[in-house]
């Protein structure tokens, strides 16, 4: 570090250096003026120095001062404005004399200190930025949440009112399930008359055929009977072909619909064991605490009524001393007169002992009246509290009640879900057999049809027609096979079908069941949403400060950075 | 105008003069005793005086059977008795001018045993003749009554 000396120091030897090489100067010429000899002329020589000397110092003081004060003072002022419009960021040289060095140390550190003061506002000033951001993210995030929450709400009240909608589609699907298997069951019938008819066709065909076999030569009277049964047949076997048809569009129908019937119930299953459960178990717990405060209370009042007998008690004790103070008042009287004149006195104390008695006696009275007609109260509050602890159980095991009406709502759908799902199985595979039988029915009609047609050509001789006849023998014999299973098969439908039926019933039953319970729920779900809605505006208006908040702290912030820190 | 003690036999209000009572007390545990008419109950002692316990409403032949009783301590013919009375309820001045003589009969008390009837407003009060209660010979007997509770208590203080 350089020695420093002051401004002052510094001025005064600058001006002696000066003055001295000055006084040389005129020493020099003083001597070279006397050298010459030319005396004559020192005076106005003199006069003319002195001046000199005077411009002289005047002018290096002037000099001396405008550099080593006025100079260093002007850039400090230069660097405060500096600072002042925002550049703070300033540093002085360490330059100068030692006043001037003083002072610019002595900016330079205020600055410093200035400067990390400020960093530090800034540093906390961001941070608190940024944490009401997040705290407005984070308000955002529950908005939203109540939001989806509200919306969650109003989905499941929303879903409630379309479980009526699916409940009343349930039981409309059931009704036409039903008239289809109605429609089904008749189709059946149908056809099991008219497998029967050709069942009978077949074998009194091919007892024809046979006799064909082996009776050629007389085959023209008995080709007529066959050409007629034959033709029988193939409109019994074109009707039958018909109605397998209308049975399989039927069948198809009836397994849209129990496919149907399955999801909706599968829809009503999950609806009932999700919100209706929690439901149920929310309202149980809320009737046990009432129940429970209800007994207390009712245990308070019978310590009550204990006590009020207590204090009956003590009043008949109050009654037995009021009738002693009437005994002795009046003995007190009698003494009083038997002593005369000297007992006036003591007749006034009798009266007196009278008079406290009878008050006595009819406060006693009076509290008696009190007391019964607390009793009173307290047992007429008793009888309520008993009342109203019977209502809260009944009201508990009407909860319990609804609690296993929706389990068995759940119990029924899922039983009938499965019912729903076998018979769709049945049905497709039902649908399968009739699509089958009726490509052989078709099969059939096709070659009855033939038969008939050669049985008018029988001319064309009689191995065609044994052969036909056996073919005919064997498909009648396939027919009769496929009847029956059919006939087994259409057996399982119906009675599948009045299974799922009586499903059917119990479902709309116990949805029914379930509209009251389904309205309280709905109230409750109202009021879900009220409450919803209620936090979604505090929410809000936390938000709103939030973000006045944030507002005010962004406008700190560029303040502060209008300082021009980093 | 003179002062009765007014007390209930059987519902009525009667009267009889202050001057006879000495004191008014609580049933006490009274000893049978033999011989005596039945209006009698037996005889009392009350602290160290013996005295025979008549039953009022016995002896006036009028029935009630009250909840709680009153013993009424009079002297007749200078004979200490108790009389046994529903209760007692008060003690009042009666005007003489008040007082009608008695009747022939009055709520089926005999007239040798009234003195009057006293009136108080609209109160009747049966004034009894207490020196009449009793006649004669029952004076005497209850005169040896009481000389048998002396003597038996000085046999038993004796006995001591």
């Amino acid at each position: 570090m350089k020695k420093r000396i002051s401004c002052a120091a510094k001025t005064a030897i600058t001006l002696f250096v000066v003055m001295t090489g000055i006084q040389a100067l005129g020493l020099i010429f003083y001597f070279s003026f006397i050298r010459g000899g030319s005396s004559d002329n020192i005076l106005p020589f003199i006069l003319l120095y002195q001046l000199f000397l005077l411009i002289a110092v005047i002018s290096s003081a002037v000099i001396l001062i405008n550099k080593n004060i006025g100079k260093p003072l002007a850039e400090i002022k230069k660097s405060l404005d500096k600072a002042d419009k925002g550049g703070l960021t300033l540093h002085m040289d360490n330059a100068g004399c030692l006043e001037i060095a003083g002072l610019n140390d002595s900016i330079n550190s205020l600055a410093g200190q200035f400067r990390e003061i400020i960093g530090q506002f800034f540093l906390n000033i961001t941070n608190l930025t940024m944490e009401l951001r997040q705290t407005e993210k984070v308000m955002r995030g529950i908005l939203k949440e109540v939001n989806t929450q509200l919306s969650g709400t109003e989905a499941v009240i929303l879903s409630f009112r379309d479980t009526d909608e699916q409940k009343k589609m349930i039981i409309e699907t059931t009704r036409n399930l039903s008239e289809f298997s109605e429609d089904n069951v008749s189709s059946i019938t149908e056809i099991n008359a008219s497998v029967n008819e050709i069942t009978d066709r077949t074998k009194e065909l091919f007892r024809s055929s046979n006799s064909a076999y082996f009776a050629v030569a007389e085959m023209s009277e008995a080709a007529k009977t066959l050409s007629v049964n034959a033709e029988t047949l193939s409109v019994t076997t074109e009707q039958t072909t018909a109605s397998v048809e209308e049975m399989a569009g039927n069948l198809k129908e009836i397994e849209k619909g129990t496919r149907e019937s399955a999801d909706l119930t599968v829809k009503l299953r999950e609806l009932a064991s999700g919100v209706g459960m929690i439901s149920v178990a929310d309202a149980m717990e809320g009737m046990e605490s009432i129940a429970v405060s209800v007994s207390k209370s009712r245990d308070l009042m019978k310590g009550l009524k204990t006590k009020s007998l207590d204090i009956e008690m003590v009043i008949s004790v109050i009654a037995d001393i009021n009738k002693k103070t009437n005994l002795l008042s009046l003995n007190a009287a009698i003494l009083a007169s038997q002593a005369g004149e000297h007992g006036k006195g003591f007749s006034v104390v009798a009266d007196e002992i009278k008079m406290l008695a009878d008050e006595t006696a009819a406060s006693a009275k009076n509290i008696i009246a009190i007391i019964e007609s607390t009793q009173k109260d307290i047992a007429a509050a008793l009888k309520v509290t008993e009342e109203s602890l019977e209502i809260v159980d009944s009201g508990n095991s009407l909860v319990v009640n609804t609690g296993e009406a929706f389990r068995e709502v759940i119990d029924i759908a899922r039983s009938s879900s499965d019912t729903a799902r076998k018979i769709q199985h049945a049905t497709e595979e039902q649908v399968a057999g009739v699509t089958q039988i009726s490509r052989t029915m078709e099969l059939l009609w096709g070659i009855v049809d033939n038969f008939a047609k050669a049985t008018n050509r029988q001319e064309k001789g009689s191995e065609s027609l044994m052969h036909l006849s056996e073919e005919i023998k064997r498909i009648s014999e396939d027919i009769k096979r496929g009847m029956e299973e059919q006939n087994k098969g259409i057996n399982m439908i119906s009675k599948n079908l009045e299974l799922e039926n009586d499903k059917i019933r119990h479902i709309s039953d116990a949805a029914s069941n379930q509209m009251g319970a389904d309205k309280e729920l709905l109230l409750g779900m109202e009021n879900i949403k009220k409450t919803g809605k209620n936090l979604h505006n505090a929410s809000e208006e936390m938000r709103a400060s939030f973000k006045r908040c944030l507002e005010e702290a962004e406008t700190l912030l560029n303040r502060m950075k209008g300082f021009g820190l980093e | 105008m003179s002062k009765y003690l007014v007390f209930s036999i059987a519902g009525e209000e009667c009267g009889i003069e202050l001057s006879k009572v000495s004191e008014i007390i609580r049933p006490q545990k009274t000893t049978p005793f033999p011989g005596v008419p039945k209006y009698i109950n037996g005889i009392i002692n009350l602290r160290g005086v013996v005295m025979p316990l008549m039953d009022l409403r016995k002896r006036l032949g009028v029935k009630s059977f009250p909840r709680k009783e009153r013993i009424i301590i009079v002297s007749i013919h200078n004979e200490k008795i108790g009389l046994i009375v529903d209760s007692v309820n008060e003690i009042t001045n009666i005007d003489d001018n008040n007082i009608a003589s008695p009747p022939a009969i009055f709520r089926g008390i005999k007239p040798e045993y009234l003195r009057g009837i006293g009136k108080i407003s609209e109160r009747l009060i049966i004034l009894l003749n207490l020196d009449n209660l009793l006649t004669s010979e029952e004076i005497l007997l209850i005169g040896d009554i009481s000389e048998a509770g002396q003597l038996e208590e000085k046999g038993g203080n004796e006995a001591d």
